[in-house]
């Protein structure tokens, strides 16, 4: 396998640090520090559940971060980026986001290897960087995380020009080792395999960006699914045990676009996912988007929309046959029936104002439209009758050094 | 008071309605520029030539002309483009200068550079312009 290891590719990365070609006396030229930071409260207006870890109290713990990148110049041509995340929420860890190799040898080929975000959907790999965006949270029905945030492996990049149109073309490979959140559960993972393709193609200010990926060659532990799926191999029923493993894949395709002008900008992303696991939803997702500039300020609305389902085998084993059989029938259906779906449909509407060329201050509301009895993004539904419907409201202040 | 408020206002409108030239330090003498080749090198989206672009700061006159009228965003667009470009390790911005002089100090010692100056800018030896804009 290409690289197999965390630790083999930090080591090839540290000590290519701990080999400096440069003159320590001009360090501080080739080495450039900046970063982000974002403080965002957010309060929802229902007691019954929570959204993106908001509940019916104020909390600027759930969205809140800062981070430092540091961009060390090797050679004229090869760097090594570094980007260290402190995070407020309890679900996400802080550390190294990012560590990796930067090699450009010339204006069309850029490669870099090492810890890398994966850059799913269009704002994948800046999620953290709310400046880099007009919402707050951008719509959970395309960037909740079905997927992986980050892969260890490599991509290469190619850009060209052509009768004034300009085409960059990225391809990755990796693997992902770690943790996966499954209904309020943390579920450890391995992705053997990640790989991926991206176009993005620009002319002026309309973009157009089209990406498939694909994650295969899973491991992961889920000991409930586990211990189910033995007992059916041993009593005959190989194609439903093999749907409770992991030997699956989920293929990931978007599309967007996205057009800016002085005065409005417009945007659009797709998303599908097809999967064959049950641990990753097929879900079909997109939103559109529209905002008004009169600078500093801006205005935007959004309407998100998500439709999700399981690719289940059909329940081969027979009911009523006998009581064993049975058991094991009525616990498979079980299993599949309450698969967690999250069909959500939501309108947005924000405001921003960039008060510092480099400091935002925003405000969104966003009114969520769930299916009863689904998950529809929410968490720790503690109200049985909760309807899936609540508006949620958040501030916050965004900036870059 | 009034005459005063109108005067700076009609001195700014004008100075921000001035146009600019985009001038670069580089041996390829017989080079010329259009419009979206020159929005493209300062996005970072050329990969036809062969020029490095650098900046002026944020709330410079000749970047709010340049950012209106050629790359046709407003300064906070053109900010979240950068923040997006940067800490997905795609592209960094132009480096930025904060005064004209110590801008042109940098085109004139660096080969192949290229920065977009006021159109009255008195250029130093050895520049050349690839674009003007009217």
């Amino acid at each position: 396998m290409f690289i197999n290891s965390k630790g083999i590719i930090l080591s090839a990365l540290i000590s290519t640090v701990a080999l400096p070609s440069y003159a320590l006396a001009d360090l501080s030229d080739r080495i450039e520090f900046s970063g982000f930071g974002r403080v965002i409260g957010g309060y929802l207006d229902d007691k019954g559940a929570k959204y993106e870890g908001y509940t019916n109290r104020l909390s600027f713990s759930q969205q809140s971060l800062f981070a430092v990148q540091s961009d060390l110049e090797l050679t004229k041509k090869l760097s090594l980026s570094a980007q260290l995340l402190a995070h407020t929420s309890s679900d996400r860890e802080s550390g190294v986001e990012w560590l990796y190799l930067n090699y450009k040898p010339n204006q069309n080929w850029q490669f870099k290897i090492g810890k890398l975000r994966t850059s799913f959907f269009q704002y994948s790999d800046v999620l953290d960087v709310g400046f880099a965006y007009h919402w707050i949270s951008p719509p959970q029905q395309v960037y909740s995380g079905f997927l992986f945030s980050n892969y260890e492996g490599a991509s290469a990049t190619y850009r060209l020009n052509l009768n004034d149109i300009n085409f960059d073309i990225e391809a990755y490979y990796g693997v992902y080792e770690g943790e996966f959140e499954r209904q309020d559960e943390r579920v450890p993972i391995d992705v053997d395999e990640i790989n991926g393709i991206i176009l993005n193609l620009n002319k002026g200010n309309l973009s157009l960006r089209l990406s498939v990926t694909q994650s295969a060659d899973f491991f992961a532990d889920v000991p409930a699914f586990t211990q189910f799926s033995d007992a059916l191999e041993f009593a005959g029923f190989k194609e439903n045990a093999e749907s409770l493993r992991f030997n699956g894949k989920a293929v990931g395709y978007q599309a967007s676009l996205k057009y800016d002008e002085l005065d409005y900008f417009l945007g659009a992303e797709w998303i599908k996912i097809a999967s064959d696991l049950f641990v990753i939803p097929e879900v079909d997702a997109y939103y559109l988007t529209a905002g008004y500039n009169f600078y500093p300020f801006q205005v935007h609305v959004s309407y998100s929309s998500s439709d999700t389902a399981y690719n289940t085998s059909e329940n081969l084993i027979p009911k009523g046959v006998n009581p064993g059989l049975d058991q094991l029938s009525f616990a498979y259906d079980q299993i599949t029936g309450n698969l967690p779906l999250y069909n959500l449909d939501s309108v947005s509407i924000g405001f921003r104002w960039d008060f510092q060329h480099n400091m935002a201050a925003k405000a969104d509301i966003t009114f969520l439209d769930g299916e009863p009895g689904e998950s529809s993004f929410f968490s720790d539904i503690s109200n049985p009758d909760f309807d899936r419907k609540a508006t949620l409201y958040q501030i916050g202040i965004e900036w870059v050094f | 008071m009034k005459l005063a408020l109108s005067l700076l206002l009609a001195m700014s409108l004008n100075s921000y309605a001035s146009d600019l030239i985009i001038v670069a330090n580089t041996e390829q003498a017989d080079i010329t520029l259009n419009k979206r080749q020159v929005r493209d090198i300062f996005m970072g989206d050329n990969s036809q030539f062969l020029l490095k672009p650098i900046a002026m700061a944020p709330r410079s006159k000749s970047r709010y002309t340049f950012n209106t009228r050629v790359v046709g965003l407003t300064e906070s667009r053109i900010q979240s483009y950068w923040a997006q470009m940067r800490f997905s390790g795609r592209k960094k911005a132009p480096r930025e200068f904060d005064s004209l002089e110590s801008l042109l100090v940098h085109l004139q010692n660096n080969k192949e550079t290229v920065a977009y100056l006021p159109s009255d800018t008195k250029l130093p030896d050895g520049l050349i312009i690839v674009y003007e804009m009217n």
